[in-house]
């Protein structure tokens, strides 16, 4: 992020901020947000990745310009919808951590 | 501004045998088409000083085949994506490094070789082959492409559908009126001996279809085929010996691509956004002089969004305004894939959209000639950061 416009650095991460040019920090989000798109894919595409699977992207409350891509767990195709509440988990595979979301769960207030 | 009479021209079109799954190599149906235009041109195969191509069959072994030495090899892809090779010749012809450029596009359903049996050729140069690393060249726009794979969004088919319920979610659009362009194509089709669905489809079919990811089903992705489309591009001279009208480029468009597949601001708007503004910008053509439009249709949204790019109607209004097909048929105020798009008809990446614009310029498009004589044709190609664009006058 940049520490002077606030500007997230999504999805590349870039030294310094592509609007102002002062070098960037890394900074957390804080896991939080909403659907703004998302598709349910219901076709077999990788064998690893059984369907039906969600696929959205997710305005953060941080800023609600950005756009993470990520995928949507423990939530039933028909309960998606833009707009729903979301919050971070981390699938571990092996020694990555890949950012998922699920529905929000609590109504801790933003 | 120059003289129309002094531009580069459309001389020959072609069209190879098309199909799923042929037996027939890519390198034959690339002959078979690339022949069939220079002859339409009412030329002879020495005539051609100049050849521009991407795809799987590369140049230097046609131009062998062919028997022929010319000295312009196009191919790489420019901010127009897909239509960079016949824009490219265009330019050359304008520039005086060309006469008559052959473009031709191969595509084979599977991927792969020239040959399947062949495998990759390790003597493709970059001068005589430009093309052969056409996906290289697109590299650059694939910034968020990692994240994607990362999401599990494998295909093409997902990332599209992602700006398809966004724009469902702002504008009330539709699948029933997705469906309408698939109905409305499938009709065109059956007019297109060429066509390779061409049995009656109704709503019905189109709504019961299997889901590849929601709210897209199989009937919104286009049909992959084995084909090959070629075009000659003359220099002016030859106006006068060329048996048929000439079909003029008026204006083009492309994109940087900035934003990749998911990240401009204004998604779902997508890079033909910025397509269309470049080529309406360069003409005194207005989109409403369109007579008939050839959008690109790898799946049925993408050619709402470039009807709505374009111009064609007001932002958010394509829904509405393929709803019930009157208004894309033949008869109607916007005659809309004609051939029957690459939904019904086949994949070859866009180029079956150019051949088409081109045929009904000229009024050779049989039992699906726009009526009224038109002047005015519209091609595009592209979805995501990916866009071209091309007005075409007679």
């Amino acid at each position: 992020m940049c520490p002077d416009c606030h500007r997230w650095s999504y999805p590349e991460l870039s030294a310094r901020c592509i609007a102002c040019g002062t070098p960037t920090v890394p900074a957390r989000l804080r896991g939080i947000g909403t659907v703004h798109t998302f598709t349910v894919n219901r076709h077999r595409y990788h064998p690893d990745v059984t369907p039906p699977n969600i696929i959205a992207l997710i305005e953060p409350v941080d800023d609600p310009t950005l756009r993470l891509i990520a995928g949507v767990v423990d939530c039933a195709p028909e309960h998606m919808r833009i707009g729903l509440e979301v919050e971070v988990s981390f699938e571990e595979h092996g020694d990555v951590h890949v950012p998922v979301f699920r529905p929000r769960r609590t109504g801790v207030a933003v | 501004m120059r003289s129309a009479s002094k531009e580069p021209f459309v001389s020959g079109l072609g069209l190879s045998e098309i199909g799923r799954r042929l037996p027939t190599t890519s390198l034959d149906l690339a002959l078979d088409s690339v022949r069939s235009a220079i002859a339409d041109a009412g030329l002879e195969v020495g005539d051609v000083d100049g050849v521009a191509t991407l795809g799987d069959a590369p140049q230097s072994v046609v131009v062998r085949a062919l028997g022929i030495e010319p000295e312009l090899h196009l191919g790489r892809i420019g901010s127009s994506a897909l239509f960079s090779p016949f824009l490219s010749a265009v330019e050359a012809i304008r520039d005086g490094r060309a006469r008559h450029v052959l473009v031709y596009r191969n595509v084979n359903m599977l991927g792969g070789s020239y040959d399947p049996a062949a495998g990759p050729n390790p003597d493709w140069d970059p001068a005589t082959d430009p093309g052969q690393n056409w996906r290289a060249d697109l590299e650059h726009l694939n910034t968020d492409l990692d994240l994607l794979l990362a999401a599990h969004a494998f295909s093409a088919a997902n990332w599209f559908a992602l700006h398809c319920r966004r724009h469902m979610h702002l504008y009330g659009t539709t699948r029933e009126q997705l469906g309408w362009l698939a109905v409305s194509s499938r009709r065109y089709a059956e007019l297109n001996p060429h066509a390779v669905y061409r049995d009656p489809l109704t709503l019905d079919d189109y709504l019961n279809a299997r889901i590849v990811s929601e709210p897209f089903g199989l009937l919104d992705c286009d049909v992959p085929v084995d084909g090959s489309v070629a075009v000659v591009l003359s220099h002016h001279a030859h106006a006068e010996d060329c048996p048929h009208p000439p079909v003029r480029v008026a204006a083009a468009g492309g994109a940087d691509g900035v934003g990749g597949w998911t990240q401009r601001r204004d998604f779902p708007n997508m890079a033909m956004v910025d397509a269309a503004a470049q080529m309406w910008d360069r003409t005194d053509l207005r989109p409403a002089d369109v007579d008939v439009a050839q959008l690109y249709d790898g799946f049925t949204f993408l050619t709402l969004a470039w009807l709505e790019a374009l111009g064609l109607c007001a932002r958010g209004e394509s829904g509405p305004f393929v709803d019930g097909g009157d208004r894309i048929a033949l008869g109607g105020a916007l005659p809309l894939n004609t051939y029957g798009g690459q939904l019904s008809a086949g994949r070859l990446h866009g180029h079956w959209a150019l051949h088409e614009a081109c045929t009904q310029l000229r009024g050779d498009a049989g039992a699906r000639q726009v009526p009224g004589r038109p002047e005015v044709a519209v091609v595009s190609n592209g979805g995501g950061p990916m866009a071209g664009c091309v007005l075409l006058t007679r």
